[in-house]
């Protein structure tokens, strides 16, 4: 350890405990002196603590008259010299390093159910751009699984299940919830309102025509087919109403047009069936032997056609009527054919 | 505009600002810098700090005032691409997420390299640059921008750093792997 003397009181005093005030080596007492008197005379004062070069800075450890080297001005012995220049890592901060590596990977684990179903929306977002909204839902239904909560996602789903007309699956998903507004929500809202309104036709088309005002019937049937495009059969029920109003009508030529045309379009059991009944009433009216078979190989085609259990039903329901037809030669509608021969439908449609 | 005081904001974010200092502690080891002392975290201006060596090595340099900005950054996305999907695409209610994403984001505000580790390489960079030191030269426009954006942190521009990377990274991640 170096000592010097204070220029002041003349102790000797150890080096690292000495200060240069303006240049004058003082100890820590005479220092603070001559710090208010500079003061007092208002001489701004420039303190220099000495450093002891033979007295590591760090540890404080005296290595007599050897002077240690230096780092950054501070004389350091070699292992606090080591010390700083391989400071090690705090063992709380490796620990923390490690978690954070746990705690990443836990993290990439946690994220891979979201990032499949992500995978799947990000296709089902292009199929849905694309307009393929059919082929969209099942990747939105994943996604909304994923995320019940995301409005968009929901919303999209929702008018892919409009564009394909499964009004039910759509109302359930906006059902009791709110949804920022958006371009996509006014879209969604307006196909909604245009299903309602088309809806409210169509339930008065019903009505109608089971009043057998069937020509009225095909008017409303033809309105909510221009509102609704997402649902085709819609102008093929457009045809079927209009046949049926010739029918009421008793304008058996034009029931004839509109069923081949029907039956042209889409050769299937009930199209034949109705072709056959256009035939067999006009049999009933001209008598023509050869209408009568024509009629009756209709109805065959029919059969053969029935694939299902509702086209059988719905055949077995509509051939006894073309058979009377046939067979008395008296044309009837399904009203007054019930209540003569199957009472027990009539009471039903009362 | 509101304003949050910065102590409150690093306790918000504390993680970021122990990977930050241990980022720069880290390259003072690597480079063979003497660390007289580091605090990792805590309640005050700064909220940490590492009292290094000073060096002339530019590379060096460089690295121990650049490194939390790269490490901050680059942890910062990996944690929110983690997150992304559930919080932003499905806006899932997922506590487990959304602590990864606040991890993630309270990582990435804290990458910014303070103006006083950006002024230790601005110093350097003109001698390295005319000497055709490269990192010298790609240095200049990273200090341009950080520097003055430093500044702006009263305007919240660490956050929005901090947004931008915790969401435009795992966002061209999630398009580019989906």
């Amino acid at each position: 350890m170096k000592c010097e003397r204070c220029v002041a009181c003349d102790a000797e005093t150890p080096l690292n405990s000495l200060f240069r005030v303006n240049d004058r080596l003082l100890c820590e007492s005479c220092g603070n002196r001559e710090l208010g008197e500079l003061r007092s005379r208002n001489v701004e004062p420039t303190v220099i603590r000495e450093v002891d070069p033979t007295v590591c800075a760090n540890c404080s450890a005296d290595f007599g008259s050897q002077a240690l080297p230096r780092v950054l001005d501070c004389p350091l012995c070699a292992n606090c010299t080591q010390l700083i220049y391989a400071r090690p890592f705090p063992t709380w901060l490796k620990a923390s390093f490690a978690g954070l590596v746990l705690a990443l990977v836990f993290a990439i684990v946690h994220a891979v159910p979201y990032f499949k179903a992500g995978r799947e929306y990000a296709r089902a977002e292009r199929l849905f751009d694309a307009g393929k909204y059919d082929e969209a839902i099942p990747g939105l239904e994943a996604a909304v699984k994923a995320g019940p909560d995301a409005s968009e996602i929901r919303l999209q789903l929702a008018f892919a299940y409009l564009a394909v007309a499964d009004v039910g699956k759509a109302s359930e998903l906006v059902k009791d919830r709110s949804f920022p507004k958006s371009e996509l929500f006014n879209r969604v809202q307006a196909t909604f309102a245009r299903f309602d309104k088309a809806g409210l036709k169509l339930e008065e088309a019903a009505k109608l025509s089971e009043q057998n005002r069937s020509a009225e019937a095909a008017k409303l049937l033809r309105e909510a087919a221009v509102l609704l495009p997402e649902l085709p059969d819609l102008a093929e029920g457009v045809e079927i109403m209009e046949a049926s109003a010739a029918f009421e009508q008793k304008d058996y030529e034009g029931f004839i047009k509109a069923s081949e045309k029907i039956w042209n379009e889409k050769h299937d059991s009930a199209s034949a069936a109705m072709l056959a009944s256009a035939i067999a009433c006009r049999y009933a009216t001209g008598g023509v032997a050869a209408e009568r078979k024509s009629a009756e190989e209709m109805l065959n085609t029919a059969g053969q056609l029935a694939t299902t259990d509702e086209e059988r039903e719905a055949l077995a329901e509509y051939t006894p009527r073309i058979r009377h037809r046939l067979d008395s030669r008296e044309i009837i509608d399904r009203k007054e054919f019930n209540r003569r021969y199957r009472p027990e439908l009539a009471e039903e449609s009362n | 505009m509101f304003f949050i005081p910065g102590p409150v904001i690093a306790a918000l974010t504390f993680p970021g600002v122990i990977v930050h200092e241990a980022a720069h502690f880290l390259f003072c080891r690597v480079f063979g810098l003497a660390v007289f002392d580091v605090c990792f975290f805590r309640f005050g201006n700064p909220a940490g700090y590492v009292v290094h060596e000073p060096t002339d090595d530019f590379k060096k340099s460089f690295f121990v005032s650049m490194g939390p900005f790269f490490v901050n950054s680059a942890l910062c996305v990996l944690f929110c691409s983690a997150a992304f999907v559930p919080v932003w695409v499905f806006e899932a209610k997922d506590p487990i997420a959304w602590f990864f994403y606040w991890l993630g984001l309270s990582i990435g505000m804290q990458a910014f390299p303070s103006t006083t580790d950006l002024s230790h390489i601005w110093r350097l960079a003109p001698e390295n640059a005319r000497k055709g030191n490269l990192l010298a030269i790609v240095s200049f426009p990273i200090v341009a921008i950080l520097y003055p954006l430093n500044f702006l942190r009263i305007v919240w521009a660490d956050l929005g750093y901090g947004l931008a990377i915790g969401i435009l990274g795992p966002l061209a991640l999630f398009k580019w792997l989906a």
